[in-house]
């Protein structure tokens, strides 16, 4: 919780208002400036707490690909194949297939 | 004075070998008890393949607090997530223990199908190597059976379990009765091909051999390849004794099948000298009853069957039921696992898979083959195989937003793994005996449980590790990474041992037909049975012995021997 806030203090900072009500181009400023951080943070200290940006980027990845639209939508959604093929061209397969988790 | 019923045979158990022992029994006109400690599986409510992440609380993410109480040993196994969990037993209700730094991992389930329902289907054969291992460098007694012993009884449980592969005339692992292969995929074929030129032939990559059914076989349905088999399958695709053995057993009318039946221990009559029956608690209820039978076959998994044997101690055998021997507990073993090495496979970025194939590739032993390696005895096997990983790699990638988004829409690069198991030595330290300070939920000691990898098990971890990245690069691979994980005993959930087969009744538990030599109708044919490990996963061994210790059985009592 205590990176959420700091990403509106930040905006707020920088703009004057919380980060959800400020424009696109001020939001990816400030996501590529935590990004990078977190990523220097990575690089430099060994056993380091997964940094902000990774650990949240990484649960929104989870709750998006586990979710009916990520999976249905986005992916391509194959409950049941019903055969398997080692070897197709990527064309047949346009979307990255679920794992199945 | 309990409530007394009368069989022809009692099967403790209903996993991977009970369900074999109720079978074969059942088939050849015994009339069969088979008591399991948990409860009943309903597939058509229980098993779970269906259920998507979304319809789950944490989306496949599993209650961490809930499994921390609950289960928290059982969840240190794969299969033991937010959805399969309940196919596990309760840690709090079935409590065992061990030294402080010495951890033992013992993944169980209680259930009718055992463990069958979550295994990892993973089926091949011992060879010669393997039966004469231990007469060869001298670790552990010799098995009291050879490879023509058993290769019949291969045959015929892989007849009826379906098991899919591809032959390759290897020696030390033989080929088994197949049904046609699952496909190897671009990746693996390469590697398979980069590893027979570079290697003559001694090392062969091949797909990996399992009891996952590729056609119709036996009244049950193809394989549909979704990928999620320990969630429990609906069409009953893999084996388990809960899909084929049991439904066998029960078409004849003579199996009685009692669920919540928590063996007590095994009834030994000093007069006649034979086990009369079985002592059981009610698991729900908690009342105490008696089974009698003919023969008893202990079917429960090599630590519950010999933890029931310790419990049936008598003035005879202080140290355990049929313990003439002193062998009872020891010689505990399970496989290594964890040595091996990663990378990546260029050239093939225009192909991928289509479905989600449950099962992997298989390198088979090449160490200590055909000549001895100077670090260690015995060999490894290796698991693993090719991928491209899908959107997870987002975790490891710059970038955030549409484009990021859109990227992950399309595979990452080929990646291919080595995975090795190795054997475990048979030594007497390996042991469990009865905890004499702590008893479970149905007021039964638990198991102390002792058990360290020796040196020569770490000495082959390494070396899976070497030869991995070494055929890695053979086969062209970019960004090799080697590694060694130190897994804890139990965790690769093949523990052995600790009621071993042999020849000479002074050293050992069990006779060539998986027979007690002090208490004649009483067998074990599940892991407890076993004299060395090999590196193969067990259980169609397990399936195998079983089968074959009935057969003989059952030739006794026609004879009046039993």
């Amino acid at each position: 919780m205590r990176g959420l806030t700091e990403v509106d203090e930040r905006t707020q900072a920088l703009v004057g208002v919380v980060f959800a009500q400020s424009g696109a181009d001020t939001q990816t400023e400030i996501l590529s400036g935590l990004e990078a951080e977190g990523r220097a943070r990575i690089a430099s200290e060994e056993d380091a707490p997964r940094p902000f940006f990774q650990q949240f980027r990484g649960l929104v990845l989870s709750g998006y690909y586990s979710s009916e639209i990520g999976l249905r939508e986005e992916l391509l959604y194959q409950p049941i194949p019903g055969r398997f093929d080692g070897c197709v061209d990527v064309s047949e397969v346009t979307r990255s297939v679920s794992d199945g988790n | 004075m309990p409530r007394q019923e009368h069989y022809d045979a009692i099967v403790v158990g209903s996993g991977i070998t009970g369900g074999w022992a109720a079978k074969e029994l059942t088939e050849r006109g015994l009339r069969t008890l088979v008591l399991e400690a948990g409860r009943s599986i309903d597939p058509e409510n229980d098993y779970v393949m269906t259920t998507q992440p979304w319809e789950l609380p944490f989306r496949g993410r599993r209650d961490r607090i809930k499994q921390e109480r609950e289960r928290p040993i059982q969840r240190e196994c794969y299969a033991c997530d937010e959805w399969s969990e309940k196919f596990f037993v309760r840690d709090d209700e079935n409590p065992y223990t061990t030294e402080d730094g010495k951890p033992f991992l013992w993944i169980r389930s209680r259930q009718v199908g055992g463990r069958s329902i979550v295994w990892g289907r993973q089926v091949y054969r011992l060879s010669d190597l393997d039966f004469e291992a231990n007469a060869r460098d001298g670790f552990g007694v010799d098995w009291p059976i050879r490879y023509a012993d058993i290769e019949p009884w291969y045959d015929h449980v892989e007849r009826f379990i379906g098991v899919s592969g591809q032959a390759e005339g290897l020696a030390q692992l033989p080929d088994s009765k197949f049904l046609p292969p699952m496909s190897l995929n671009c990746a693996e074929q390469h590697v398979r091909e980069s590893l027979m030129s570079h290697f003559s032939g001694e090392r062969v990559l091949t797909i990996g051999r399992c009891a996952i059914l590729t056609a119709n076989h036996g009244g049950r349905r193809a394989c549909h390849y979704c990928g999620t088999c320990e969630r429990g399958c609906t069409t009953h695709s893999y084996f388990s004794s809960l899909a084929a053995t049991l439904p066998a057993a029960a078409v004849t009318g003579r199996m009685t099948l009692r669920p919540h039946s928590v063996v007590h221990s095994v009834i030994y009559d000093p007069t006649s000298g034979r086990a009369s029956g079985v002592r059981v608690i009610d698991a729900e209820t908690q009342e105490t009853l008696e089974f009698h039978g003919r023969v008893v076959f202990l079917c429960a998994s090599a630590l519950e069957s010999t933890r029931i044997l310790l419990h049936s101690a008598t003035e005879r055998w202080p140290d355990g039921l049929a313990n003439s021997s002193g062998q009872l507990g020891h010689n505990l073993m399970d496989h290594t696992m964890g040595g091996g090495a990663q990378g990546n496979i260029s050239g093939m970025d225009d192909k991928w898979v289509y479905g989600r194939r449950p099962n992997g590739i298989y390198l088979p032993r090449f160490r200590n083959v055909s000549e001895q390696h100077p670090d260690f005895l015995r060999g490894y096997a290796y698991q693993g195989g090719g991928s491209r990983i899908g959107w997870a790699r987002g975790n490891d990638m710059p970038g955030f937003g549409a484009d990021f988004k859109h990227a992950l829409r399309a595979p990452g690069p080929w990646q291919f793994r080595f995975y090795g198991f190795g054997e475990c030595l048979p030594r007497e330290s390996n042991q469990v005996t009865l905890d004499p300070d702590r008893v479970d939920a149905w007021g039964i000691p638990v198991l102390n449980i002792h058990c360290e990898w020796s040196d020569n098990e770490k000495a082959a971890l390494n070396d899976m590790s070497i030869q991995a990245a070494e055929m890695l690069e053979a086969a062209g691979a970019s960004e090799v990474n080697t590694f060694i994980e130190d897994n804890p005993p139990g965790l690769t959930i093949h523990e052995m041992g600790t009621a071993r087969m042999g020849r000479d009744p002074a050293t050992s538990v069990l006779n060539g037909w998986n027979q007690s030599w002090d208490v004649p109708n009483l067998f074990v044919t599940d892991g407890a049975c076993m004299t060395s490990s090999a590196n193969q996963n067990p259980s169609l061994t397990y399936m195998a012995l079983t089968a074959r210790a009935v057969d003989y059985a059952v030739k006794q009592i026609a004879d009046g021997e039993l």
